[in-house]
């Protein structure tokens, strides 16, 4: 009975131990691992940032991760998967330096040590509790399974906001809190039980998705701080299909406009300067202040579905009176992507007022199909607009947000394989310099790369988690109730 | 014999039970079988299985999707039926037996639980009572399995009924170069009835649509429309054949990152994998993609900024243009241009087709009908008809032509017998009446 006690330890001692390398070969290469997290800056706080080697043949990792000023982790199995507890250790031990990370690969019996790299731990903490965010499959007419999610970024839960297989699978879109903030946001649902809702410290109105007098559904939202006003874009969207080349989609919008709904009042501002006949007005979005609105502006053009490509937006500025509720003055445009034959789209102003972060990309609106679609910065207080070169990639970086403390962004990026979107952050420092950005990370990120085939859409941080009763609100959306409003046209 | 059967009997009727549900698999639910399949994609990994139980019914899902995939192999799926059914049928009667109901004269009963099982779990309410429905997942059937013969004998026997029906049909006979000459033997649905890509489809539509693309050369629509295919799956699940095609388009596209996250996909499949595996090792050797998809790559345009075209003619001429071996994008121009009722595209497009090699012995009795019909409404004389036509359709169009000059209700019966009914102008009048229906 002894013996085979001890041959069945001898077996799982076998199965169950790792080989570690001895005398690998060193090169002097970087690794090639996935999520490319060769250099980047993260801040304390994050989860692991788990990755795996590119090279498939690889079958065995051994990763040591030495803090600059103390500390050390060290992994070996089929992809780097760091303890939860002892990485938040090594990180918060090492604010403000690096971490030192040295990769060993297995192929075929031999191990390789290549070039260690540093991971940079930020001075300046993330402040936010998560991400929120869409999950959806990158398609074109047909979506089937779609949800709004939101994701602890300190560990990898996820959890769901609102699942559209619980509304008889109708699109959900465009969620968006309040300066963050989980007690305050807004989303649409489009389809038989369409709406837009607005939930207030719990209070929860369910709007009609859209009005004739509108020209158009309420689309991409924006809350002005003090919580008494949100923007919406009205747009009257169309999409169409590449025959050839790898832009599979191309979406426009044959009209758009800005109004102002109050959700106090049920009020919506429709005011010419932001729903002008022959110009597309979009993406409207508040200074940190309450005092301006920025938005992008285009000319209309005839017979869209051919002269797509001569739609070029700028972005623009306008004044608001917080206190009245009304927009003053006359626009002043702040961007100038026409004149250099671009258009710059999703302005977002960082909380701090520094800066106006936006999408350039050759045309159009919708720069999530557009590869050549970067982010760049533009400085409020110097004028000064650059790329964000450390952050872009060769393909399309589109949606994005900044965190409340206006150090860290997110956005959305098609990098890793041209189609399926995936989150990625960038630190942004006082005087605008901005990292190399990491992505978002997961448990078992090979896993992960394999099995989903969902993208990521219009995240945004998270102060904390929503908390709102899913029940209740599927019981709202799918009732024929739906709050009306009070249309004022100055 | 006779002992034996006797001795036995309860045995052969097991037997001949499982039989007779392997031949009604096999033969006549093999359609059905095909629909299950492609509606289901089990994969052998961990994350599958965990992902399928994490929700309450996800162990039936797995098992499901389990049995599902061996549909992929006609006669295998119609054996696995059959001796599940036989099993079934077995722990019912020991089931039977337990509870003291084991008589042999109650051995029949046994077989209640499963037949009604199999009627009601494999066999789906809309097939069972919607003819459409059956008639769009046999000819999905016969289109995914190349079946173009058999596509044709199938409409010759009873004219497909719905959009779908008459679009494979219309496909099969163009690839075996029959179209142009027998369209109108049958009632044709208009331009949509020839090339569809709204999503105003039946969801299982797109799996056809997609192939037809495919074939014509518009990769780009070929993947939309496999896309939209595997979105539409009830109860959100994947599709085999979505995943393959979409594989495949990405390949021919060149966009290798997208192919292998399709290919990684399949090769934890049963079928798709081996395939999938193999695609896994070439990706990137453009010696192998051309020996594989050289055809079709060369068929694509080369227009990289062209959207979608409301007229298909536009893009069906992009195709012939780009490469002029392309006989099939020829025949469906012609044929598009004959169900938009576009005279003059009929004649230049003949034109071209001649000057590309096609049509040179005699145009297509289609066109022939088209063009001699539209030349006598203005021109008296049929002694300078702009093409050669056929001594069997210029009689039939001179008929039809006469009737149609002298007519004064076109809604007469008389138009929907032969000739009219098989003919190019049964079709026009078929467009008008609508026309005149709909106008107040």
């Amino acid at each position: 009975m002894k013996q085979i006690i001890y041959l069945l330890l001898g077996i799982i001692c076998l199965v169950g131990c790792n080989s570690y390398p001895e005398q690998p070969i060193e090169s002097d290469k970087l690794p090639d691992i996935v999520p490319d997290y060769v250099g980047v800056e993260i801040p304390d706080g994050i989860a692991p940032l788990n990755f795996y080697m590119a090279d498939d043949s690889v079958d065995l990792l051994d990763v040591t991760m030495v803090g600059a000023k103390g500390g050390e982790l060290h992994v070996n199995g089929s992809y780097a998967d760091f303890d939860m507890e002892e990485w938040h250790e090594l990180t918060r031990q090492n604010i403000g330096d690096s971490l030192v990370v040295t990769v060993c690969a297995r192929r075929d019996g031999i191990w390789t040590q290549y070039r260690s790299f540093p991971i940079y731990v930020s001075n300046d903490s993330l402040g936010e509790w998560g991400v929120t965010y869409r999950l959806i499959p990158p398609g074109y007419e047909a979506w089937g399974q779609m949800g709004i999610y939101q994701r602890d970024l300190a560990s990898f839960e996820q959890s769901v906001i609102v699942d559209n297989r619980q509304m008889d699978g109708q699109c959900v879109n465009c969620h968006t809190p309040n300066r963050t903030d989980p007690q305050q946001f807004t989303f649409h649902v489009r389809g038989p039980h369409g709406a837009t809702v607005v939930s207030i410290n719990g209070q929860t109105d369910i709007l009609e998705p859209q009005n004739q007098s509108l020209g158009g559904g309420m689309v991409y939202p924006y809350w002005h701080l003090s919580g008494r006003y949100i923007a919406y874009s009205t747009n009257n969207t169309h999409q169409n299909f590449h025959q050839r080349s790898n832009r599979r989609v191309e979406v426009y919008d044959e009209s758009s406009d800005i109004i102002l709904y109050a959700p106090d009042k049920h009020e919506i501002l429709l005011d010419s300067i932001l729903a002008s006949k022959d110009g597309l007005e979009n993406y409207p979005v508040f200074s940190p202040n309450g005092k301006t609105l920025y938005y992008c502006a285009a000319q209309r053009v005839d017979s869209i579905w051919k002269n797509y490509q001569q739609v070029k937006y700028n972005i623009c500025r306008i004044d608001f009176d917080p206190q009245e509720g009304r927009f003053v003055g006359t626009p002043d445009t702040i961007v100038h992507a026409r004149q250099a034959g671009k258009s710059a789209n999703m302005p977002r102003v960082s909380y701090d007022g520094r800066f106006l972060l936006y999408t350039v990309c050759d045309y159009g609106c919708f720069p999530v199909w557009h590869p050549e679609a970067d982010l760049w910065i533009t400085d409020l207080q110097s004028g000064e607009a650059y790329p964000l070169t450390e952050a872009n990639s060769h393909d399309a970086e589109s949606f994005h947000n900044w965190s409340l403390n206006s150090r860290w962004i997110v956005f959305t990026s098609r990098r890793d394989d041209g189609l399926y979107t995936n989150l990625y952050f960038a630190h942004v420092s006082v005087d605008g310099k901005v990292s190399k950005a990491f992505r978002l990370p997961q448990r078992n990120p090979k896993e992960f790369d394999e099995e989903t085939v969902c993208s990521f859409n219009t995240p945004d941080f998270a102060s904390g988690p929503v908390t709102i009763s899913r029940q209740q609100l599927y019981q709202k959306i799918m009732s024929s109730d739906r709050q009306g409003h009070t249309l004022i046209k100055p | 014999m006779k002992d034996l059967f006797c001795k036995r009997w309860k045995a052969v009727l097991s037997v001949i039970f499982g039989i007779v549900i392997f031949m009604i698999c096999r033969f006549l639910l093999c359609a059905l079988m095909n629909y299950h399949e492609q509606s289901h994609l089990f994969r052998w990994t961990g994350f599958y299985l965990r992902d399928q139980l994490s929700s309450w019914d996800g162990f039936r899902e797995y098992l499901v999707s389990f049995i599902t995939q061996f549909f992929y192999v006609e006669w295998l799926g119609a054996l696995l039926i059959a001796l599940l059914a036989v099993g079934i049928q077995q722990v019912v009667w020991r089931l039977m037996h337990l509870l003291g109901l084991g008589r042999s004269w109650l051995y029949p009963i046994s077989f209640v639980p499963v037949a009604l099982m199999f009627y009601y779990g494999l066999i789906p309410q809309h097939y069972r009572d919607n003819a459409d429905f059956r008639e769009i997942v046999e000819y999905d059937y016969l289109m995914r399995t190349h079946q173009w013969q058999a596509i044709a004998e199938k409409s010759a026997q009873a004219y497909p009924q719905s959009e779908h029906g008459i679009r494979v049909t219309n496909h099969a006979l163009a690839i075996q170069g029959r179209l142009l000459d027998e369209m109108f033997f049958y009632q044709q649905t208009g331009p949509k009835g020839l090339l569809a890509d709204d999503q105003q489809q039946e969801p299982l539509t797109y799996y056809a649509l997609s192939d037809i693309y495919m074939h014509l050369g518009f990769i780009n629509e070929s993947e939309r429309l496999a896309f939209n295919a595997k979105q539409s799956l009830p109860n959100h699940h994947k599709s085999g054949r979505a995943f393959f095609r979409l594989a495949e388009t990405n390949i021919i596209n060149g966009n290798y990152t997208i192919a292998m996250k399709y290919l990684n996909y399949l090769r934890s499949t049963l079928y798709y994998g081996s395939w999938a595996r193999n695609w896994l090792e070439k990706l990137g050797d453009e010696t192998y993609t051309e020996q594989q998809y050289g055809n079709v790559r060369r068929r694509r345009t080369t227009q990289v900024n062209h959207l979608i075209a409301p007229d298909k003619s536009i893009m069906l001429t992009e195709l012939v243009q780009q490469d002029s071996t392309n006989r099939l994008a020829m025949d469906y121009l012609l044929a598009y241009d004959l169900l938009t009722l576009k005279y003059e595209r009929v004649l230049e497009h003949l034109q071209w087709g001649e000057q590309l090699g096609y049509y040179t012995q005699i145009a297509p009795r289609a066109v022939q009908e088209c063009i001699m019909g539209s030349w006598l409404l203005f021109h008296p004389d049929a002694t300078e008809l702009p093409i050669p036509i056929s001594k069997d359709v210029y009689e039939t169009t001179g008929t039809i032509m006469k009737a149609i000059a002298m007519a004064r209700d076109f809604n007469d019966p008389s138009f929907n017998e032969p000739p009219f009914s098989q003919s190019y102008w049964h079709y026009r009048i078929m467009v008008l009446r609508q026309k005149l229906s709909t106008t107040p």
